[in-house]
């Protein structure tokens, strides 16, 4: 155990830079992927309300 | 879902809709996901089309909205997008155009392996199986060092101290080792050949498609030996680079890494003399590099050349029988194999050339190292347990380089076989489909030709400013010579080709402004040698009608007098017509192939085209035929084209074309007292069995 916990000590001491690296790449991908998922559903609503007002607006016709 | 939200599946070229209302459509274009360029491009080439408003193509979401007047006849926003992304990738590829061979091969396996977590699960197998080849290789060394008095410190402090317990142990986890190896070994080259007949898949799905989407000037060029070499041949070596190159990139990259490691922490000296034969390594790859491409090129052009020879040679079997020509056609295709072999062999020999410069220099480099190594030995300057160590670990980075020739020649082959698929794949048909997918009213089948000229070859005219009217419900006969341009015709207005000046109306509308499947979908046509698939004669009746009810089937059958065919046929409707149709006299072939046009002229389309339909039937069944057509052709246009005058007798009007042109025009009767090229024909064909009049045919 002691000598599992002195390799993993050794190596984050030796790939600290390029985990750190990786941690803020991994960051900036999650970041993006809110914006796109985030922008979608903005999208969405959007088209949810053209679509919404159209068919209201179509019912409408049909009554008068 | 919400009631009225349209979402359509995803097709391969990546779009898709997902909302539309009157005016406003919003569409998932995966080519503009995180490419602002690309969206703004979109943006710009979307609204040049008359009809869109407005465009906002969002690189952040991958999406599209298309705002458009909703009274703009025929707008399709799908097409639009569609021409559009395809015109852009015409443009990107004109940048790429100096793209290398080496570039096209990364292209195509991006193409065939369009998502990279494929890689995970053969990567990690390669990893581990690797590994544990790798770590073998220096238990071997730790047990010598061991028996030879040296020994592990980290084996000491695991108190193993006896020089037997640290042999036991190294040699207990070598057994180990080489069991999971022998566990991994089959799913690791499970997995890399799964990956590669999925990339081999992927990309003839993709060749297949793009194929099919050419038009008929494509298939004049390419000759269908070369584009069947395409789909077999040539994917083939993709996949089997695919296979070979990973899970060796893999295992040269560890033993580099960890044995060239082990190598400049023991010596750094031994590690620079190994080095000293890299440079000639590389300089070895890049003169050999270009020679083999071009080899291979030959290689590829002569392998094409033989399957289009083949191809030849098997769909002309009766004729070379007929003349005899068996003798002839083995040895013509014996040389061109011969050809083949030498090409290939020349290929092969520059790869074969480069993998003995390499091994020689790796050689050289491992004899260098040893030498020196030694020298150092002696002197006390490393130890002999280090000097072993060097010595025992590089012949498997020899190994690997050996290894990683094989797949040097693989990568010549695969780089050649991947720029002459993405020649094909960049294609774009010069035929594109238009805009407008339907007009008011369903298709009325008025095909005018407005001062239409047309040439293969645009320098040989074959159809001279052509002006002519086909009115709903018309017949029109088409006679003349053989080469006058009367088939032609029919493949102008199918829009195989475009026309070199004119243009050609079907209701009133340009045939270029119409989508190609509506275009089509509105004629039926039974060609001059009509084809068969191979496959039963249901399954030929339907083609391209799948939904066809039994009874329409058999409808289109009686109406094309061929309901005695599969009476008589063992298995009826059922039974198989061979390749080709080749179980079928010629007859019988036309009568099917009559039968199929029918049903798609009773599935809605409005024109039927016969070239030359019947020519192999004889008088009695064709009278049958043309009776049953005056009644499931009611209505619709019809065009007939015939050197038998008799079929197209009773037609409403009669053209006679010579060398491109329209001599003649009228009904039977007046171009009979016109006594012109009709009636001569007319006369020799049914008043002058002996020929003794001159026909004007130049």
């Amino acid at each position: 155990m002691g000598l599992a916990g002195l390799a993993s000590g050794v190596i984050l001491a030796q790939n600290w830079r390029y985990l750190t690296k990786e941690g803020i790449k991994l960051g900036v991908r999650a970041g993006v992927k809110v914006r796109e998922v985030s922008q979608q559903a903005m999208e969405d609503l959007g088209d949810l309300t053209a679509e919404a007002t159209q068919e209201l607006s179509e019912q409408e016709r049909e009554v008068k | 879902m919400l009631p009225g939200r349209v979402v359509s599946p995803e097709d391969s070229s990546g779009i898709r809709l997902l909302s539309a209302t009157r005016g406003r459509e919003r569409w998932e274009v995966k080519a503009i996901g995180r490419k602002p360029n690309v969206a703004r491009e979109l943006e710009k080439a979307l609204l040049q089309y008359p009809g869109v408003l407005q465009v906002n193509a969002n690189p952040v979401s991958g999406r599209a909205l298309v705002l458009y007047a909703p009274q703009t006849v025929g707008l399709h926003v799908e097409s639009l997008i569609r021409e559009s992304l395809a015109d852009l990738s015409k443009r990107n590829l004109a940048r790429n155009s100096n793209s290398t061979n080496g570039s096209s091969l990364s292209r195509i396996i991006n193409l065939s392996l369009p998502e990279r977590k494929v890689l995970v699960a053969p990567g990690l197998l390669s990893i581990v199986g690797h590994a544990v080849g790798v770590i073998l290789g220096l238990c071997f060394v730790g047990i010598f060092n061991t028996a030879s008095g040296k020994g592990s410190g980290f084996l000491r402090a695991l108190g193993l101290v006896s020089k037997g317990s640290r042999i036991f142990f190294m040699t207990s986890v070598s057994l180990l080792l080489i069991g999971v190896e022998l566990l991994t070994r089959n799913r690791r080259k499970k997995a890399w050949r799964r990956l590669a007949l999925d990339a081999q898949h992927n990309l003839r799905t993709e060749l297949v498609s793009k194929i099919q989407e050419q038009d008929m000037a494509f298939f004049d060029n390419h000759g269908a030996g070369n584009l069947i070499k395409l789909v077999t041949e040539d994917t083939a070596r993709i996949k089997d680079f695919v296979e070979r190159a990973g899970d060796e990139i893999v295992e040269l990259g560890m033993i580099i890494i960890v044995y060239g490691s082990l190598l400049a922490i023991t010596s750094p000296g031994l590690a620079l003399i190994t080095l000293l034969t890299l440079p000639f390594i590389l300089l070895s790859a890049r003169l050999f590099g270009k020679k083999a491409a071009e080899r291979y090129s030959a290689a590829a052009a002569a392998s094409s050349d033989f399957t289009q020879m083949l191809e030849n040679n098997l769909t002309g079997i009766a004729d070379v029988k007929s003349f005899t020509a068996e003798q002839r056609e083995v040895r013509r295709l014996s040389e061109a194999d011969v050809q083949l072999a030498d090409t290939a062999l020349a290929a092969v020999s520059v790869s074969a050339i480069q993998a003995q410069l390499n091994f020689a220099f790796t050689n050289t480099g491992f004899f260098l190292t040893a030498a020196y190594g030694g020298y150092l030995a002696t002197k006390g300057k490393i130890t002999k347990g280090q000097y072993f160590l060097v010595a025992a670990l590089f012949p498997g980075l020899v190994s690997a380089l050996k290894d990683l020739d094989q797949v040097t020649g693989l990568y010549h082959g695969a780089a050649n076989s991947a720029e002459q698929l993405a020649e094909v794949l960049d294609s774009r048909p010069a035929i594109q489909s238009g805009p407008l997918l339907s007009f008011a009213g369903s298709t009325r089948g008025e095909v005018a030709l407005e001062g239409v000229s047309f040439g293969y070859d645009p320098s040989v005219q074959v159809l001279n400013n052509i002006s002519l009217e086909l009115k709903q419900g018309e017949t029109l006969g088409i006679v003349g010579p053989t080469g006058s341009g009367k088939s032609t015709l029919l493949k102008l207005l199918l829009r195989f080709y475009d026309v070199n000046s004119g243009r050609i109306l079907l209701d009133g509308h340009d045939i270029r402004q119409l989508s190609l499947r509506h275009l089509r979908g509105a004629l039926s046509i039974v060609s001059q040698d009509a084809h068969l698939f191979q496959g039963t004669i249901r399954e030929n009746v339907v083609y391209g009608q799948e939904h066809a009810s039994e009874e329409q089937v058999l409808e289109a059958l009686r109406d094309a007098e061929a309901l005695s065919l599969i009476e008589t046929l063992p298995g009826g409707l059922d039974a198989e017509v061979g390749e080709r149709g080749n179980r079928l006299s010629g007859g019988e072939r036309q009568r099917v192939a009559i039968a199929r046009a029918l049903l798609k002229l009773f599935s809605g389309a409005a024109i039927l085209a016969l070239d030359e339909a019947t020519s192999q039937l004889d008088n009695e069944t064709e009278a049958g035929i043309k009776r049953s057509l005056r009644k499931a052709a009611l209505g619709k246009s019809i065009i007939i084209i015939a050197h038998r005058l008799s079929t197209i007798r009773s037609a409403d009007r009669i053209l006679v074309l010579e060398r491109g042109s329209i001599i003649e025009e009228g009904t039977h009767e007046t171009l009979l007292a016109g006594k012109g090229l009709y009636a001569s024909l007319w006369q020799l064909q049914n008043e002058d069995p002996l020929g003794k009049l001159e026909v004007r045919i130049s």
